[in-house]
């Protein structure tokens, strides 16, 4: 989208005043506008699942309360760490990149998709000692334990495979905007992909702080 | 609007600072559970005050809510109200359903 | 009127590559235009089919027994008929169709804001449509949950339920990147001068249903992959075994479906808003209060979901407040029927099939909604519940209200469309036909309802015979008006007269410019400081040829 060569189109009222016309091929506006529509979808669905997850809280109480006792803080705590400090190198790699400082840009992506790695990683761990211990799905051991355990360990793989699914999306885009950047694509003064994906990842980032508390700091 | 450039200027300083408040709220969230045993109820309004007043940051200076125009402000503001009204509703429904709080019962 | 242009079917804008075969040149153009007729090829296709899949429940009704199909089977055909009527016709509908051809038109813009998200949103659609006929005909069968699949028995059923649900995910989603695209559009594409508050109404019936298809699709997308994942992993959620709660799947499902009925009529209801002041040839009668009441019906149809539950074993009190804001909705809709009567008294109204559609649409959706009504009253409700009361009644309001405009916005915006104009004579004659047809087929519909007779029931008991019979015949005369319709529209294409750019003689921008218009739509775009239906003693205020370009350079 990058070009030096865009002329606006012009129209003249019956004064004789000039006024521009919007081309939906040079809308820096119209690409924020659409991605906050888009973000407005994903508030939506995860809404929804926080609705799930209250209405079956209120019902069952004690149980989600001892289910919650058994999350493993340490990890789900460095994890909300590391989302933490990715939304910062996120935010910052705009700064250097609307600064002119594309290399520092390139790094500060490089830095998010590590530390996101990172995250996915973790979470693989943490689903591997849920599992081990018989707390997924249809396992035998849920079916011994109370209707609100078995629904915690539902809606807990379901929300935070859900927000895992966003966060490997997120690693795509990133990469894809490393493309971009070489490419030229993107530049310090085109940058409104960037912009989004930085407006994304603080969006995958609120939803983790929400989810964070519910399912780990209950007990 | 058509260029990219005539935006409101955008410093680190501001990204440093709300990381600051976040780290020192992650925190709290964190070790409260552990200081203050306290029932459900409580700890609930604690961990989600804490959390919205997360939010509200990141909203606001990550995602640049604040120096934007105020339309996007409805819009984020509009649809919370929205799930809002729908979690209210259900609640209600909850709270009487098959209780003596109904209205019929 | 410029000599020769070429129009939008010689030329067009590829997502990528130039090529040669026409074919290629339609799949991959980011056109408006082009994308809008791709759509309605591909809904009416399968509105065809499910209008057969109705015919054939309706001739297994013809007499109490089993006829020509055993009540597995007959499950199987509502749902398909439910499924292909609601997510692949009627949801898209008029903003896939007439939206996406019009919208950009009516602003004075050469196109959405996402053009290509344009396209991939039709892609979508054909993969959702793809996914469904996969449904159809793998293992276990076609899905027979009804297309409102509740639990428990969607979790528990051998047919296809998660290929059917996939399918709707996928049709959902194509319906919300429309909406995000109409949203864009509508807020940055406006030609210059051209405030909210002078956009036509079928801009502002496309922009309150966009927030609609945006907002409260999200939320039937997570209901249809919670589901998924209870059949597949077992999550709970739904299944009372587990804790779970049926009727909370109810309320998910319902939270989309009640306000996808206003994203339904919004736009026609803009139709209508276009058409009654064209034929009656003077301004419409408060255009701020219908703009404005399209506002009021898409925010408060998020909040009414519960009377589809009154049976449900939802509380009392949840029950009567829906039904107080379910009446409460009602009235930003009288407001715009208002209105419209207002605009057509003492007018001299020119009665040309759109305006024929429209009238006969106005008392077919009246009944519609006032049976509404009539449902959205508890005490009314325990009783007409999963009758033909129900049945009657979002027929007269979908295919009586939403379908019937959509058919007058084609008879409008026909001849911009292709070039031609199609013999009045035989599409008001197939109007005639199609109405009785519908109110043979519906109308006993409310009678047999009443009287107790159950809906998606394949048996009946003899003493509703005589309803069934009547209401087979009638689906025959409809089909046979339907069938006339669309063989007048497409004579109409093939031979009908050239229409020159503005032969209704109306006022918005979309008659400015020659029919069908070119690539880019306009010449010159246009500065707008006035109101969209300026007429003075039946003739429009502004003529404007914009096809001419004027000496303006344009990137």
């Amino acid at each position: 989208m990058a070009d030096t060569a865009y002329e606006p189109e012009i129209i003249f009222d019956k004064q004789g005043n000039p006024h521009e016309v919007v081309d939906w091929k040079h809308d820096y506006e119209g690409s924020k506008l659409g991605f906050w529509a888009f973000l407005l979808t994903e508030m939506m669905i995860f809404g929804t699942m926080f609705f799930v997850y209250s209405f079956y809280l209120y019902q069952n109480n004690a149980d989600f309360v001892h289910a919650s006792e058994e999350m493993n803080r340490l990890l789900g705590g460095i994890n909300t760490f590391i989302l933490l400090v990715s939304a910062l190198t996120m935010g910052l790699s705009l700064v250097k990149l609307r600064n002119g400082h594309v290399q520092t840009c390139k790094k500060l992506i490089w830095t998010t998709i590590i530390l996101a790695v990172i995250f996915l990683g973790i979470k693989y761990t943490e689903w591997s000692i849920e599992i081990g211990h018989g707390f997924y799905p249809g396992s035998p051991t849920l079916d011994t334990l109370g209707n609100g355990t078995k629904l915690f360990f539902g809606l807990y793989f379901t929300m935070t495979g859900l927000h895992g699914i966003h966060i490997i999306v997120g690693i795509g885009v990133m990469l894809w905007l490393l493309s971009l950047i070489n490419s030229g694509k993107i530049t310090s003064t085109n940058f409104v992909v960037l912009e989004n994906t930085a407006l994304y990842w603080d969006f995958v980032h609120i939803v983790w702080v929400l989810v964070f508390p519910l399912f780990y700091l209950i007990y | 609007m058509v260029a990219n450039e005539n935006l409101n200027p955008i410093s680190m300083s501001s990204y440093i600072k709300v990381f600051v408040l976040l780290i020192v709220l992650t925190s709290l969230t964190i070790i409260q559970p552990l200081v203050m045993h306290m029932e459900l109820a409580s700890t609930l309004y604690i961990q989600m005050g804490i959390a919205f007043i997360k939010i509200v940051l990141i909203v606001s200076y990550y995602m640049h809510i604040k120096g934007s125009h105020p339309f996007y402000k409805i819009l984020v503001i509009g649809t919370t109200a929205l799930l809002l009204s729908m979690y209210a509703i259900m609640a209600i429904d909850s709270y009487v359903r098959v209780t003596n709080n109904d209205i019929f019962n | 009127m410029s000599m020769t242009h070429t129009s939008f079917y010689e030329e067009t804008h590829t997502v990528f590559g130039h090529h040669k075969n026409k074919f290629l040149q339609w799949i991959f153009s980011i056109d408006h235009k082009r994308i809008a007729i791709m759509y309605a090829i591909v809904m009416f296709s399968f509105f065809a089919i499910a209008v057969v899949v109705a015919l054939l429940m309706r001739l297994e009704l013809f007499s109490p027994g089993q006829q020509i199909m055993g009540p597995d089977t007959y499950n199987k055909a509502f749902t398909l008929h439910g499924i292909i009527m609601i997510f692949v016709f009627i949801v898209p509908g008029i903003p896939a169709t007439l939206g996406n051809f019009l919208l950009p038109l009516q602003l004075g813009a050469r196109d959405v804001s996402f053009p290509r998200l344009n396209l991939l949103s039709f892609w979508i659609y054909c993969l959702g449509i793809l996914v469904l006929l996969y449904s159809l005909f793998g293992g276990g069968g076609s899905a027979d949950t009804g297309w409102t699949f509740y639990a428990p028995y969607s979790t528990n059923s051998a047919s296809n339920v998660v290929s059917a649900l996939t399918a709707a995910y996928l049709l959902g989603l194509a319906s919300i990147l429309t909406g995000l695209n109409f949203i864009a559009t509508i807020h940055r594409l406006r030609a210059p001068g051209m405030g909210f508050f002078k956009m036509p109404l079928f801009v502002w019936g496309l922009y309150t249903t966009a927030w609609i298809q945006l907002l409260a699709t999200p939320v039937v997308g997570i209901t249809l992959i919670m589901v998924i994942l209870e059949r597949v992993v077992g999550i709970g959620i739904f299944d009372p075994a587990k804790g779970g709660d049926p009727v909370l799947l109810e309320n998910m499902f319902w939270m989309y479906s009640h306000p996808a009925v206003y994203l339904m009529i919004l736009p026609a209801f803009g139709i209508a808003s276009e058409i009654v002041p064209t034929f009656c040839r003077k301004p419409v009668f408060g255009y701020h209060a219908i703009a404005v009441s399209s506002g009021m019906i898409a925010f408060l149809g998020y909040l009414v979901w519960g009377h589809h539950m009154f049976t449900s074993g939802q509380s009392d009190t949840i029950s009567l407040i829906f039904s107080v804001l379910s009446f409460i909705v009602a009235v930003p809709t009288s407001v715009k029927f208002f209105d419209w009567i207002a605009t057509m008294y003492k007018a001299s109204i020119d009665f040309k099939t759109p305006m024929l559609w429209t009238i006969g649409t106005f008392i077919t959706f009246i009944i519609g909604g006032l049976t509404g009504l009539i449902l959205g009253a508890v005490g009314v409700d325990i009783y007409f519940h999963d009758t033909y009361f129900v049945v009657a009644h979002f027929h007269y309001a979908i295919l009586g209200g939403v379908v019937f405009l959509m058919f007058a916005g084609i008879h409008y915006w026909f001849p911009k469309m292709c070039g031609r104009m199609y013999s009045e004579k035989h599409a008001s004659r197939a109007f005639y036909i199609i109405f009785v047809g519908f109110n043979v087929l519906w109308f006993p519909m409310f009678i047999a309802g009443a009287l107790g007779m159950p809906r998606r029931y394949f048996d009946y008991l003899p003493e509703f015979t005589i309803y069934h019979r009547i209401a087979t015949v009638g689906s025959w005369i409809f089909v046979a008006g339907l069938l006339y319709m669309f063989y007048t529209l497409y004579r109409g294409w093939r031979y009908g007269p050239i229409a020159g750019p503005n032969p209704w003689n109306a006022t918005t921008l979309e008659w400015q410019i020659p029919s069908p218009p070119q690539a880019d739509n306009f010449g010159t775009i246009p500065y707008v400081d006035f109101m969209p239906y300026e007429y003075i003693e039946g003739e429009p205020v502004h003529h404007m040829d914009l096809s001419v370009k004027e000496d303006v350079h344009h990137g």
